[in-house]
């Protein structure tokens, strides 16, 4: 093996860790030739090489070639007898395998300037990623709290609620780590020492892990239970990365053509914008017209035919719905209703709404009532307080004159009653709220907690 | 206390001004330095390319001229007067000491 490439997860000023790191990786008889995405070593004779990382705070990756000020820098470290052996971005690697060639940086105050010129670009992202990320987290919140169930029976939701977590401790824990070193360098420079670089690697391999579950997460949740099939989110999973690998294309493409740094930026931002603002909604909504998702994250029901009434295109469903009217009305004679089960669940959470009712264009429609409820069932127990008073919230708001009722007739746990029809009803760990069209008998509350899973 | 910058000037930066006494390259300031103070003081490249840049922003120096990769600069007025001045600095310094350590006086 003459090649070697590898990922790193050294923080960008981490100049004590990555100069370590190659010292070793060259003893073992690998230097580093280039950094791309990843570190790219080639053979050579093992031995004890130098490495100096140091930074030129002007160099511009987007520049389709270093600037004179990179390359005369570069010339007057070389003549002080060190080896350029790669650069990224503003990052400068050299090395040298002589003992008597006297270090790069001999200035600590003037060091630390330097590093904190080089890093402002980065601290920038860091800091928008991690505003972006808090607006995002405190969307997610108020999400959960205003409407737990849909949060956390759907696992997209909280993929991205852990997402831009991650994103925010990431950044956040970056920028701190860089501003407490930064202080002590200075302190210390004052005395005229060098402070190494604290080794971020272990954290910042822990948050790639932290992310890598939780896709690993979301992709056993979206592919099992009630949300096996393809739906938008897997769309935006493969439309990012190709618009990331279309981006990073174009602005390599642009280099190698020599096109100037602000004109590459340019289209850069431009199609950057264009690719992920228009372009992933766009993809949602190609999505859903084309039925793949109906809703974000929730499974839609089996559309068999479509028909026109009124002016508008109403969809046939027959799905397998777990109470029926035929169920609470056995006599009932009628082919015509159609049943429609929207259904979602994460590892902590899962609903159902169901909803019978006859074809709009279907004359003798009111004759045959709408039996409408939703169904969900409470995986991780910490959650039950929070999902039935969602749900228990939702009852009362749209119920005539809620009462307690009596849960025996039932077979549940708990019931709520109303006088248009609507129920909440707990069974176990399921919660079901009903919008019956009529009173419902004895019997036909046996019923209901049968379909249910009644005690 | 952080360093005001330029109020005191360090070693590197003292005998980087000194050199440039007359036009000098990068390069040159690396090797004069060290024959200078006889190896005593060692300026290195990427803290000299650095001190150079402080020094145009400061116009304490001026670029001359650039040849390929090496461009030479030579002190300013502002330059030498600020070097006059650490000299003045130093030569106190070294005068009080010779007064009450060599000579063995007493405080005024």
């Amino acid at each position: 093996m003459k090649k070697l490439a590898q990922w790193h997860f050294f923080a960008f000023w981490d100049r004590t860790g990555i100069q370590h790191h190659l010292e070793e990786m060259a003893a073992k008889g690998w230097m580093l030739e280039r950094i791309g995405l990843l570190y790219h070593y080639r053979r050579c004779t093992p031995g004890k090489y130098r490495f100096c990382v140091t930074y030129y705070p002007d160099a511009d990756p987007s520049d389709p070639a270093p600037t004179e000020g990179e390359q005369d820098f570069q010339a007057l470290v070389s003549y002080a007898g060190w080896e350029l052996a790669a650069t990224n971005a503003q990052m400068q690697i050299f090395c040298t395998d002589r003992e008597d060639v006297v270090p790069i940086e001999t200035d600590p105050v003037l060091e630390v300037e330097n590093i904190h010129r080089a890093m402002k670009p980065r601290l920038s992202a860091n800091r928008s990623n991690a505003i972006c990320g808090l607006v995002w987290m405190v969307y997610g919140l108020l999400q959960c709290l205003t409407e737990p169930v849909r949060f956390w029976s759907i696992p997209l939701f909280q993929l991205i609620s852990m997402f831009f977590l991650l994103e925010v401790a990431e950044s956040g824990s970056s920028l701190l780590a860089y501003s407490r070193w930064r202080r002590k360098a200075r302190k210390a420079a004052e005395e005229g020492e060098f402070l190494a670089t604290p080794n971020l690697v272990p954290l910042n391999i822990a948050f790639i892990l932290v992310l890598v579950a939780a896709f690993a997460l979301y992709f056993a949740a979206a592919f099992t239970g009630q949300n096996n099939q393809f739906n938008e989110a897997i769309w935006i999973f493969l439309l990012i990365p190709i618009d990331t690998v279309i981006v990073i294309a174009a602005w390599k493409g642009m280099k190698r053509l020599g096109v100037a740094k602000q004109t590459n930026k340019m289209v850069l931002n431009i199609g950057s914008v264009f690719l992920f603002v228009v372009g992933v909604p766009l993809i949602i909504v190609l999505a859903m017209g084309s039925g793949l998702a109906e809703r974000p994250g929730v499974r839609g029901g089996t559309k068999l035919d479509s028909y026109r009434w009124d002016g508008t295109t109403y969809y046939l469903y027959l799905d397998e719905l777990p109470l029926k009217m035929e169920d609470l009305q056995p006599d009932l004679a009628y082919d015509g209703y159609v049943s429609k089960l929207d259904s979602t669940e994460s590892f902590f959470a899962g609903s159902f709404e169901a909803e019978q009712s006859p074809r709009m264009d279907d004359p003798d429609k009111e004759q045959y009532p709408t039996l409408e409820y939703e169904c969900v069932t409470v995986k991780w127990k910490a959650l039950w307080s929070l999902l039935y008073n969602d749900m228990y919230q939702k009852f009362h708001r749209l119920s005539l004159n809620p009462v307690s009722g009596d849960p025996v007739p039932w077979d549940a746990d708990q019931a709520w009653t109303s006088d248009g029809g609507e129920c909440l009803l707990c069974y176990g760990d399921t919660i079901v709220f009903l919008r019956l069209p009529f009173t419902p008998t004895e019997a036909q509350m046996q019923v209901i907690g049968a379909a249910f899973g009644g005690n | 206390m952080p360093r005001l910058k330029f109020q005191t000037l360090t070693e590197q930066m003292f005998y980087v001004l000194l050199c440039l006494r007359q036009e000098q390259c990068g390069m040159e300031i690396l090797d004069q330095v060290d024959a200078l103070t006889g190896g005593r003081v060692k300026v290195g490249s990427g803290t000299l390319y650095n001190l150079l840049e402080q020094f145009l922003d400061a116009e304490m120096i001026r670029e001359t001229k650039v040849e390929g990769r090496k461009r030479s600069y030579i002190l300013t007025e502002a330059g030498r007067k600020r070097l006059a001045e650490e000299y003045q600095r130093i030569s106190a310094q070294a005068e009080d000491y010779k007064k009450l350590m060599i000579e063995g006086g007493d405080l005024p």
